[in-house]
């Protein structure tokens, strides 16, 4: 009986766990879900406001420091919200142009998203 | 019930009996239950942060439905650049030009060098577009083109004005193009095989308040031009549900170096080539669930040409 009991609290545990861990999981895909798109909106946005400068997205990154008029008063809060958003954030500017934004979600393995130039 | 928690908890035989008391059976249920019960407390916290997880992650990604929509539409907003005399081609990394008035019929309208364009206009002041919206709407007039990237059907057919005079090297620098309706689009006749040509399409974007829909949720809106013959516009149908404080601005002017001289201009008028032109549109996604509401997702979108 002590057996019987002891396997059937074990399974209930276990499944328990199991719906702990399914939940923690979906949780942390959706938060990825959601950063990975703002993370696209992030490098868009940076990429149109190099474009319009004419200048480089880390420029463009700088001068949101202290924005002045269209387009800095509207879109760099957003941008800087944002960014405030991905945790431990690295962005960098490769060869050709390419925008790359690195971050490392909470007990998760680093994601990267990356914005070619021509993709205005 | 005593008897039966006495009869649960009999020892059995191998056990020599040795067994447990009822207090100690009792004590073991107990904290069974109160382990259970903090299992499913942490249970029904995971539930709903999973929950509002989720509705942030809707968010997001109609957000991003909504983004890649836009690009996509404005990046046909213009003639494609290998159409274009190299003269042309020159000038049209530069501002979206004006497209021709929503209400006016693109087949009525004379040859121009250019077709395409983004503009915003006012709903109130456009009677032909049915639905009853107003306040300003995102008006696009697109070019795509035949036979790569346009669907079979009828519509506007954009082609070389005056090609069946002309040789097809001639064509290419050829600068006016003209609209004609087609009940199904096929390549221009009497024009040399190769010839460049395109289905031209228009479409509003704009914006509906809840309280102007009757529904619980704001939402933009998107027309289209009907497909039959007459000019008209279609009704419009739900883009994306749950968008509110709809912004969109036209910006005009140079960015370099100051930025202090730009001029934020939202009437209908024609821009000047020389500055930059794009569009800039503010908006919030909200949450579709009001029980596990989140907070509005505030966003901010430039729409600029393609360089």
């Amino acid at each position: 009986m002590i057996f019987d009991y002891l396997i059937a609290a074990t399974i209930g545990f276990a499944g328990m766990l199991g719906v702990l861990h399914l939940g923690a999981e979906i949780t942390a895909l959706n938060e990825q879900t959601f950063q990975i798109t703002m993370a696209e909106a992030i490098l868009r946005e940076l990429s149109v406001l190099s474009h319009l400068l004419d200048a480089s997205p880390s420029d463009a990154l700088e001068r949101c420091a202290s924005p002045a008029g269209p387009p800095f008063g509207a879109t760099c809060p957003m941008v800087l919200e944002t960014l405030s958003t991905i945790p431990d954030y690295r962005l960098k500017e490769l060869t050709g142009g390419v925008l790359e934004l690195s971050w490392t979600p909470a007990f998760r393995d680093q994601l990267t998203v990356r914005r070619m130039p021509e993709m205005l | 019930m005593f008897s039966s928690s006495v009869r649960l908890c009999r020892p059995p035989c191998w056990l020599g009996g040795l067994g447990f008391s009822l207090v100690e059976c009792l004590i073991a249920n107990a904290l069974i239950l109160a382990l259970i019960s903090a299992f499913i407390s942490a249970s029904l916290d995971v539930v709903a942060t999973t929950q509002l997880s989720a509705e942030r992650s809707d968010q997001s990604l109609r957000l991003r439905q909504l983004r890649h929509y836009l690009d996509a539409t404005v990046a046909t907003a213009r003639m494609p650049p290998e159409w274009l005399s190299q003269k042309s081609t020159v000038t049209a990394a530069t501002p979206w030009q004006t497209p021709a008035a929503p209400c006016e019929s693109p087949s009525a309208v004379p040859a121009r060098e250019k077709w395409g364009g983004v503009d915003l206009i006012n709903l109130d002041e456009a009677p032909c577009v049915p639905g009853g919206s107003t306040g300003q709407g995102l008006y696009v007039e697109r070019v795509l083109p035949c036979p790569s990237h346009c669907e079979p059907g009828p519509g506007y057919r954009v082609v070389p004005s005056q090609c069946h005079t002309r040789q097809l090297a001639e064509i290419a620098s050829e600068s006016l193009w003209r609209v004609d309706w087609q009940p199904n689009l096929s390549p221009p006749q009497n024009c040399p095989e190769g010839t460049a040509w395109g289905r031209l399409d228009r479409l509003i974007v704009s914006y509906r308040a809840a309280s102007h829909s009757g529904s619980a949720v704001p939402e933009l809106r998107i027309q289209s031009l009907t497909q039959g013959p007459e000019y008209g516009w279609g009704s419009a149908e739900t883009l994306v549900a749950g968008i509110a404080d709809w912004q969109v601005n036209r910006i005009n002017g140079s960015l370099a170096p100051s930025a202090s001289s730009l001029e934020v201009e939202k009437t209908h008028s024609s821009l000047d080539e020389s500055v930059t032109s794009y569009f800039h549109l503010g908006f919030s996604v909200i949450s579709l669930d009001g029980q596990f509401s989140v907070p509005p997702l505030r966003v901010s979108q430039l729409l600029a040409p393609r360089g």
